[in-house]
């Protein structure tokens, strides 16, 4: 298994007043399995991708490739990537300049950092776009910036915060479209949290819900549905029936 | 209309009511020269080069107590910002220096440094840095974290998140201490030069040519004294445009 959490609780706040926001949660995550987390709104699906990153404490056991992970919120998890809902890119640098941010720290030579830059902005369809700062760039843009800056890096597994909730219609299908592109050509455990169910389905080997606080899995569903998929794929009766069972109470 | 045509025309007017006032005698033309007058005066007086000693120790002093106060006031800004219970001891007094109007702290510095360019500089600098230090603990103090997150987990660690994200993010707040820094040093040092024991400096001039009533000079240094003061601005403005052509948006 790529990533495990076992008997996963997270609180906020001390004695009296705490208030838990995850109740023993338990998940079995292959390796380049595309998870989507969905519930409502205030559910704590982001409590959960910050836990699995390292930037909160928790209890209960968080183990990637069967090694248990450290609790240390000053030094999140390396392994992890994390893709935002706010595009919080550095704007003082240019596109280029982002996504070669994990290369620099890691004193890679110049030549070697901007020949991986290259291909990652080519990955994400952005050529052309390196000396461009992030104001300049539409918010889609701006995600695949996001995108390439956190998968240049490496990471073992994938956390995505509702990436394309701030897009319009429009935006957010053209992105959901490129997303899948890029995880079919470049395989990655990715665990995506999205309220849109929609999206949730479409993009996933396997739907958790989660159900309000104090949150716990609600149903996990497979979603059968053959890959390549594409816009008729949400119209299909497969996609439908997979729609109903989660929101079936 | 472009931009620099309606400035054209504000100054204009401007001038215009000025040489009106002088001409007709609404105000007795001893106490208020012509704008012709006043401008005439500058030029001779700036081609003659009896001020350009004057000039350079006003900008020289201006100079030292901004780079004093960069150096000092830059650091000190982000130790303060950088922890909470610093910032928070450190709060009150710093705002109750800001309050003091640096033309106060004068005589003190007089007994320190002495009647000559040292306590000058001295009191500029102290005002400057109090400023650019404030600016800069702010600025730390509100740091985008979801970016120092987003650093971290791309491997940032220690100084490194200082240096490519912390100081990035405070950057326009030390923008606007330097600017308000520059701006308020320039207002001191030509106070302090009306003092005794100046040896030179628009601000002495100013006084001396009052004394002997050249008043058509004492407007003419008045206005060179605008003119530096708006392009140390000017230069700020450019400078920032340049640096942190970013800032106002993400």
């Amino acid at each position: 298994m790529k990533l495990v959490l076992k008997n996963l609780n997270v609180g906020f706040g001390k004695e009296k007043k705490r208030l838990t926001v995850l109740k023993n949660i338990s998940l079995q995550i292959k390796e380049n399995e595309f998870i989507s987390i969905i519930g409502p709104s205030g559910c704590g699906k982001t409590t959960l991708l910050n836990a699995i990153a390292g930037l909160i404490p928790y209890k209960g056991i968080i183990a990637i490739d069967e090694k248990k992970c450290i609790q240390d919120t000053k030094h999140p998890n390396k392994k992890i990537g994390f893709v935002f809902q706010h595009q919080n890119l550095f704007p003082w640098r240019t596109v280029f300049q982002n996504i070669s941010y994990s290369l620099e720290l890691k004193s890679l030579d110049k030549d070697t950092i901007k020949k991986k830059v290259r291909e990652y902005i080519a990955l994400v369809g952005l050529k052309g776009y390196e000396k461009y700062y992030p104001y300049q760039l539409s918010g889609g843009m701006q995600q695949r910036v996001g995108i390439a800056r956190t998968l240049i890096n490496e990471p073992d597994i994938v956390l995505m915060d509702e990436p394309f909730a701030s897009l319009d219609k429009e935006a957010r299908a053209e992105m959901q479209q490129f997303l899948l592109k890029l995880w079919e050509k470049h395989k990655k455990t990715i665990l995506f949290v999205t309220h849109d169910i929609d999206e949730g389905i479409f993009l996933a080997d396997r739907v958790v819900v989660l159900q309000k606080i104090p949150s716990s899995i609600k149903k996990e569903i497979l979603v059968n549905i053959p890959r390549p998929r594409n816009a008729a794929t949400m119209q299909s009766s497969a996609f439908l029936k997979i729609k109903q069972r989660i929101l079936v109470k | 209309m472009k931009q620099p045509l309606y400035t054209i025309i504000g100054i204009g007017i401007f001038l215009f009511a000025w040489q009106m006032t002088s001409s007709l005698g609404i105000v007795d033309h001893f106490f208020l020269p012509s704008p012709l007058q006043t401008f005439s005066t500058l030029a001779k007086i700036l081609v003659s080069g009896e001020i350009a000693a004057d000039i350079l120790s006003t900008i020289y002093k201006l100079l030292v107590s901004f780079i004093i106060a960069l150096i000092i006031g830059i650091p000190l800004g982000l130790l303060i910002g950088s922890s909470k219970s610093i910032y928070n001891c450190i709060e009150f007094l710093i705002d109750f220096f800001r309050s003091i109007p640096a033309t106060a702290l004068f005589p003190l510095f007089l007994l320190f440094f002495g009647v000559n360019d040292e306590s000058k500089i001295a009191v500029a600098a102290f005002t400057s840095t109090i400023i650019i230090m404030f600016n800069v603990a702010h600025g730390m103090k509100h740091v985008n974290i979801s970016r120092v997150i987003a650093a971290r987990l791309l491997g940032a660690r220690g100084l490194k998140i200082f240096t490519t994200v912390y100081f990035w993010e405070c950057l326009p707040s030390i923008f606007i201490g330097i600017r308000t820094a520059a701006s308020l040093s320039l207002v001191v040092i030509i106070v302090t030069e009306m003092f005794v024991g100046s040896s030179a400096g628009i601000g002495q001039r100013i006084i001396d040519y009052q004394y002997i009533y050249n008043i058509p000079a004492m407007y003419a240094m008045i206005i060179l004294a605008g003119i530096i003061g708006y392009l140390v601005n000017y230069i700020f403005i450019v400078a920032e445009k340049r640096t942190i052509h970013w800032s106002g948006y993400s």
